[in-house]
């Protein structure tokens, strides 16, 4: 569940870039009104929009759904090396499009959407998370996506499919990741067969899918020095138009590998005064790939301990207990390091986290937004 | 011919120089005024060449009445009627001594081949013909003040100012300047007023006054020094 | 004895003559306003450049650009994807017209907005339209807030864009803002868009003007360049700034030059100022020594009391020289963008630097001025033994020495600007020399001059010229500094006077020379240049048109001197005259042929071509780099990097043009242009990017972009006669003063008060004569250095120095009206001096 974070990434991160070219972080205050913007459905009913389940085809649903205002390809994972060195990845594309009217098309620089991704790398051992941004427009091949062969690109970071594989390469200044992620399991469609209602509204919805366990290895280049690592990935593609419903204030949302083959995911969507909004998700998939669909009711979030960040002063809880009781887990969920937030426009926390109960153990990822 | 008849009278905030005074100096004689130093003598002078204007009263030389006349017109005058001579000998430094003696002459558009001649035999007279093409610097005082005087006559002014024309000079030098104005005032029947101290320069006058207290007063030469 | 209270006297004695005082501080302050305000005009344009250029080209080490100025797109999509260069942006820019803010010339920059993050901060404050839907085909562009509010434009208001005479109608869509005022003034001479409305309005096709970029390392520039090949170039930015900086620096090392100009003027002045204020105090001091006070007594209050009014002076002359400097960097920055590069930002910068050197030079100069005038009153002899000539007599013992030191001086410089003529330093060492050299021989040739003068029988007009004359020599120590100054002065005008009088001739003839043509047609479209030859051929058959030269001109990138136009003549029926100032062989044509080629004098200095033959130079080729032997080296005024001009084979053998992109047409004599034109005019599809200029309107245009550039030499002529006016009122009035006594002997002896001013004003008279007939030599050699050295480092262009006698005359007359203007009130005041309290002055 990603959808509040990137309607908000595209109205704190787009628009701020197209109001302050430069790297000065912005201050928000005067430009920006984040809610007024969202309840602005003002020239979008052109778009197309999440009312209901349809079903999903692939490998066409790979792809991007350019009709749809907002869309999302996310890997994370936990890799490590032979020696047992830890590392967290992330990956994350986006797509925004900044109109559903067609373009005018008199320059091929136009156009109506936008790319943007985030980068991160966890060095659990040295305590250190690195973080890095990228946007730019659908023009000219400089960013886009496409369902097949399924590829998804801003500049040189990219995920591609090739043959029975996806390779997945992102690299910055220091940092570099180079990784080939297997499909182990088959797609899990979230929700109603892929409709995933996030709010009470109409069209506060999505179409989710996810593929829970990638197994991946590659390489990790950082400091001068390559890792060979292996590990798992999370892998989720979601699309929708207008899928906020009033009052959210965040989430926060887990995905785990567990030793012994399941693999899990839950979310809460977060109102104002903190709590849920009673449109809480999730999905429990089993070693030899079935699943099944949580509904908020199927399990308890609880935050235990907070972190406050130096950067921004927002306290996140970095520390949590999730109790889903069909399937007889108690996890106590902690970070691998305490300081995984992203500090580029829109500041958020999405980290390497470990699960641990007394039966079973397992690495993930936590997202965590509107602290 | 000429006949000096003035009073005058300086008064208000500032220093009384002269209060009501009057003199009478006749023409054709050697008069001469004594005085302490700032009691006016040489403001007199001023005073007579029309150089500076009495507050009240009036000062007539000859037929003329200075004190009514405006300034070109006094300058005019002075230039024509008055010669002054200066404790300073006051040469231009720029201009030779012929050129000193003719300057004033030429200022008044005489044709110069006149005004030449006139101080060429002036000069001649003051034993300075050999030093006439030098310039003011180069010459002694006495020497310098044998120019002034020359300057001073050579425009046949009828009255002949002289303020201390000894003042700067040794006795030797001064004794033969004072004969050299007397005699050549008296050869050309010049009025000739002269404020001095020197005892010497009383001898050679007609007549003595006295400045002070803000009034002239007349003295007998006989008496004086 | 303390020196405080001789400094009290001294300062009361000032108070007492509060005009005179006020004359000191006003001479001091116009010699730093002049500083100053040069000052002022080239930091400015200095920082201008600066913000133009850096702020717009921003943090890149690096760009790519083209032959043609252009770049395809999709080297940006390679540079991104393939070879992983994120710190690249694409920029389109161009310079436009905007009507609705007053027809400004502004920069169009479309960028695009994603790749902007590593280059340039650019604050924006949208309408309430989206401002992507600018990406997605909306007309908004964005402009700053402050040249909005000049023009009284809100967001949504409509502008239109000119390029050339094609309008595009836009919509103001924001306002860009900014966090300091650096950035603002640079904001206000652009427009900013998003990269594909600017290639629309542009008319850039799939082309882009360049990519900015930022790289580490040899790396990846060689992958860089491996991909470009040829065609391209990958420029260092600080390299390709530098080459169309160097020019428009070498225009600001004419204007320091100016100020050093200004500088020396202010020295001389507040020497004289000061000079005569100590000359003043002379009985002052010979009473003060005679009731005790020491040498360094007299001395120190006498240094004490100039710095305080070179303090005074100095903080005046700063602020007027901001108040002047304000107008000068209008006129040099209008020059600049005129010439070299559009600086779009015009605002005064006025550094600390500026200031302190202002306050430096007027404290400075008038402690070296005050310096030997306090050595001097420190010997002054007790009052009672005081003679005015004394210390004249003492200096006429020096004017032989001073004369040969003045000849040494002149001597040195002129061998130090011969031999180092590389150095801007020496140049500016070598015209301090030759002015202070020649002030040294000024008392000896005015004590010749005056003595030819009386012997040339000019005492026969008058006593009064005869002792006005002598009056000088008597003061010589005194008269020679005022002479000396008012020559200086008079020098630079005639200098500047010849050197813009002969620059304008050279233009006018090379105007004459080389745009001969009655009508010029040119393609102003940038991509497709080349004219349609059925066009060429209907032009020709014209009734009217007796003949026509066809050429193409090509604008090529070099690295050393930024754009370079490459000149190809297909068919050449104009009589054009070259000037050579390289010497070429007799067959420049048959050379032409080979494959030789001409290039101006710009070129071959920026290319270091050595003006001797068998010289080769380096031009970027579609082959790449290829070394072309240079036949000859033209005179030639064509703005920018430089004129190349290559055959037709050529041509169409390196850069692949064999079209024709301009034509001069030669009409029938007494054929009125005009109406050629308008049939021409009709010819042309409505959407042909053509110009149609007459031969006369382009004279016109260039001479006015020329007498543009002077604008700030006038102004600095105009500041030359008010410096010189000031500085000779003080010393007139300062010297006239040293008369009264002997106006008072003149005026009791008969002379009128008339005949009183006739004299001081003859006497002011002369000092101007004599001064401008001392400056024509040095004013002579002034517009030499100015020419030869200076401007022709500055331009790169050379020209004859052509001399008239209405210059001379000119310049007497000036320096004469100067001296008599300042004597008039002198010589009233003199004429109603007082003569008894003269005369008792000693």
């Amino acid at each position: 569940m990603r959808y509040l974070c990137v309607i908000s990434f595209c109205l704190a991160v787009i628009f701020p870039a197209l109001f302050v070219w430069g790297c000065a972080p912005p201050d928000n205050t005067d430009r920006i009104d984040i809610a007024r913007a969202l309840s602005n459905n003002q020239g979008m009913d052109c778009y197309d929009t999440v009312t209901g389940p349809e079903p999903l085809v692939f490998p066409k649903d790979a792809g991007p759904h350019e009709n749809f205002r907002t869309e999302w390809w996310y890997y994370t994972g936990n890799l490590t090396t032979d020696q047992g060195r830890h590392f967290g990845y992330q990956l994350t594309f986006f797509r925004q499009a900044l109109s559903c009217e067609p373009v005018k098309e008199d320059s091929q620089w136009r156009t109506r959407q936008l790319y943007f991704a985030h980068f991160a790398v966890t060095d659990t051992r040295n305590k250190a998370f690195h973080t890095f941004f990228r946007m730019n427009r659908g023009s000219l091949g400089i960013a886009g996506s496409l369902a097949q062969p399924f590829t998804v690109w801003i500049d040189n970071w990219q995920v591609k499919e090739t043959g029975s594989h996806l390779t997945l390469d992102a690299l910055s200044d220091e940092i570099s990741l180079s990784l080939t992620l297997t499909q182990e399991k088959p797609p899990i469609l979230q929700g109603e067969r892929g409709f995933s209602r996030k709010g009470p509204g109409t069209g506060n919805a999505s179409f989710y899918f996810s593929l829970p366990r990638l197994h991946t290895q590659g390489f990790i280049t950082l400091g001068g020095n390559r890792f060979q690592v292996t590990g798992n990935s999370w892998f989720d593609h979601e699309w929708s138009t207008t899928v906020l419903g009033e009052d959210v204030q965040g989430w926060d949302w887990f995905s785990a590998h567990l030793a012994d083959g399941r693999d899990l995911m839950v979310c809460r969507i977060r109102k104002a005064d903190g709590t849920s909004n009673g449109f809480g998700f999730g999905s429990i998939s089993f070693a030899d790939g079935n699943y099944v669909i949580l509904s908020e009711t199927d399990f308890t979030l609880t935050p235990k301990a907070r972190w406050k960040s130096p950067e921004t002063g927002k306290r996140y809880p970095v520390q949590w207990q999730i109790r889903i009781p069909d399937h007889d887990l108690d996890l106590s969920v902690s970070p691998v390091i305490d300081n995984q937030e992203h500090t580029h426009a829109f500041a958020y926390w999405e980290g390497a986290m470990r699960f641990s109960s007394p039966g079973v153990q397992g690495m993930g990822y936590l997202e965590m937004t509107g602290y | 011919m000429s006949d000096i008849d003035k009073s005058f009278d300086d008064s208000g905030s500032r220093r009384v120089i002269f209060r009501r005074a009057s003199a009478r100096f006749p023409s054709g004689r050697t008069s001469v005024i004594v005085g302490k130093s700032g009691v006016g003598k040489s403001s007199l002078l001023n005073l007579i060449s029309g150089i500076d204007l009495p507050d009240k009263g009036f000062i007539q030389v000859g037929d003329h009445c200075i004190s009514t006349m405006n300034d070109t017109a006094r300058t005019l005058f002075r230039r024509r009627h008055i010669g002054f001579i200066y404790q300073f000998f006051n040469l231009i430094p720029v201009l030779t001594v012929l050129e000193n003696v003719t300057l004033i002459a030429e200022l008044d558009k005489v044709p110069q081949k006149i005004c030449r001649r006139r101080a060429e035999a002036l000069l001649d007279q003051a034993g300075l013909r050999d030093r006439r093409h030098d310039f003011p610097e180069t010459l002694s005082g006495g020497e310098q003040q044998r120019v002034a005087i020359v300057r001073a006559l050579v425009n046949e002014p009828d009255l002949v100012l002289a303020d201390e024309p000894t003042g700067n000079l040794d006795q030797e030098t001064g004794a033969k300047i004072m004969e050299m104005i007397s005699g050549l005032a008296r050869k050309k029947n010049k009025t000739l007023v002269m404020v001095t101290h020197s005892p010497d320069a009383a001898a050679w006058a007609d007549q003595i006054f006295s400045v002070g207290s803000g009034i002239l007063t007349p003295m007998d030469p006989a008496t004086h020094g | 004895m303390g020196n405080y209270p001789l400094i009290l006297v001294c300062l009361r004695h000032s108070r007492r003559h509060l005009v005179r005082t006020l004359l000191l501080i006003f001479g001091i302050a116009m010699g730093v306003a002049g500083v100053v305000a040069i000052d002022i005009a080239k930091t400015s344009v200095e920082k201008s450049f600066e913000l133009s250029t850096r702020e717009l080209v921003s943090r890149s080490t690096h760009q790519i650009t083209g032959t043609g100025l252009t770049i395809p797109q999709d080297l940006f999509t390679d540079i991104r994807k393939d070879l992983g260069i994120h710190r690249s942006a694409p920029v389109i820019s161009r310079h436009v017209k905007v009507s609705q803010l007053g027809d400004r010339i502004l920069t169009l920059m479309g960028v695009d907005p994603f790749s902007e993050t590593h280059f340039r901060n650019l604050h924006i404050s949208p309408g309430k339209q989206d401002l992507s839907g600018i990406m997605t085909g909306s007309d908004g562009v964005l402009i700053s807030r402050s040249l909005a509010r000049q023009y009284n434009l809100d967001i949504g208001s409509p502008l239109d864009i000119f390029l050339g005479s094609r309008r595009t109608p836009v919509t103001i869509a924001g306002f860009l803002d900014s966090e300091n005022s650096s950035a603002g003034r640079m904001l206000e001479g652009l427009v900013i868009t998003d990269i594909s409305l600017a290639q629309v309005i542009l008319e850039m096709g799939d082309h882009i003007t360049r990519i900015d970029l930022i790289l580490d390392g040899d790396g990846p520039a060689e992958k860089i360049q491996d991909l470009i090949g040829e065609d391209l170039f990958l420029v260092e930015t600080d390299q390709q700034n530098l080459a169309v900086r160097g020019l428009s620096q070498s225009f600001e090392t004419s204007l320091t030059a100016f100020s050093m100009l200004a500088l020396f003027m202010g020295i001389f002045l507040i020497y004289n100022t000061v000079s005569f204020s100590v000359t003043r105090r002379h009985r002052l001091h010979g009473i003060l020594r005679a009731i005790g006070a020491t040498r360094s007594n007299i001395f120190f209050t006498v240094m004490a009391e100039v710095m305080v009014y070179a303090l005074i002076g100095s903080v005046f002359g700063v602020l007027l020289g901001i108040l002047l400097g304000n107008g000068a960097v209008q006129a040099v920055v209008a020059t600049v963008s005129e010439m070299y590069f559009t600086l779009t930002v015009s605002q005064t910068h006025i550094s600390g630097f500026t200031i302190a050197k202002g306050l430096l030079a007027g404290i400075l100069a008038a402690f070296v001025s005050g310096f030997f005038p306090a050595l001097s009153a420190a010997g002054t002899r007790p009052v009672s033994l005081m003679h005015r000539t004394v210390s004249e007599k003492g200096f006429n013992r020096v004017v032989p020495g001073l004369f040969i030191w003045g000849l040494l001086l002149l001597t040195s410089a002129g061998l130090l600007m011969r031999t180092a003529p590389t150095h801007a330093g020496s140049d500016f060492t070598g015209l301090f020399m030759i002015f202070f050299g020649a002030a040294l021989l000024t008392p000896l040739l005015i004590r010749i001059l005056v003595r030819i003068f009386l012997a040339a029988g000019m005492g026969a007009l008058g006593m009064m010229v005869k002792m006005a004359l002598r009056n000088i020599i008597r003061s010589l120590r005194q008269t020679s500094v005022l002479m000396a100054s008012l020559m200086v002065v008079t020098s630079v005008y005639i200098g500047i006077e010849v050197m813009t009088g002969s620059f304008r001739l050279s233009i006018i003839q090379w105007v004459d020379d080389h745009i001969g043509g009655d009508i010029h047609v040119s393609s102003a479209d940038l991509l497709a240049r080349s004219l349609d030859p059925d066009l060429v051929d209907k032009i020709r058959h014209l009734p009217q048109v007796t003949s026509l030269s066809a050429y193409n001109i090509h604008p090529v990138f070099s690295r050393a001197s930024g754009k370079v136009h490459l000149f190809s003549y297909q068919s050449d029926q104009s009589v054009k005259r070259w000037s050579w100032t390289a010497a070429p062989k007799e067959e420049l044509d048959a050379l032409l042929e080979e494959g030789w080629i001409f290039v101006s004098e710009i070129f071959a200095r920026q290319h270091n071509v050595m003006p001797r033959q068998g010289a080769a130079a380096v031009l970027e080729t579609q082959k790449g780099p290829v070394s072309f032997k240079v036949a000859g080296i033209f005179r030639d005024f064509f703005m920018g990097g430089g004129r190349v001009v290559v055959s037709p084979d050529t041509m169409a053998r390196y850069w692949g043009h064999d079209d024709i992109t301009a034509l001069q047409l030669f009409l029938a004599s007494g054929t009125p242009p005009e109406p050629v034109i308008n049939t021409i005019r009709q010819m042309l599809d409505p959407k042909d990017m053509i110009e149609i200029r007459s031969g006369n309107a382009i004279k016109h245009s260039i001479l006015a972009v020329f007498d543009n550039t002077f604008i700030i030499t006038s102004a600095l002529q105009v500041l030359t006669a008010i410096v010189a006016l000031t500085g000779i009122l003080n010393a007139v009035t300062a010297l006239l003063l040293e008369r009264t006594r002997e106006i008072g002997i003149l005026r009791a002896c008969g002379t009128l008060t008339s005949q009183v001013r006739q004299l001081l004003l003859h006497e002011c008279f002369f000092y101007g004569l004599l001064s401008g007939i001392m400056a024509i030599p040095l004013g002579t050699a002034l517009s030499w250095v100015l020419i030869h050295i200076i401007n022709q480092r500055a331009f790169g262009w050379t020209y004859d120095m052509v001399l008239t006698p209405g210059v001379f005359f000119q310049a007497i007359a000036l320096s004469s009206a100067a001296a008599l203007a300042a004597g008039i009130f002198p010589a009233l005041a003199a004429g109603r001096t007082h003569i008894s309290t003269a005369l008792h002055m000693e």
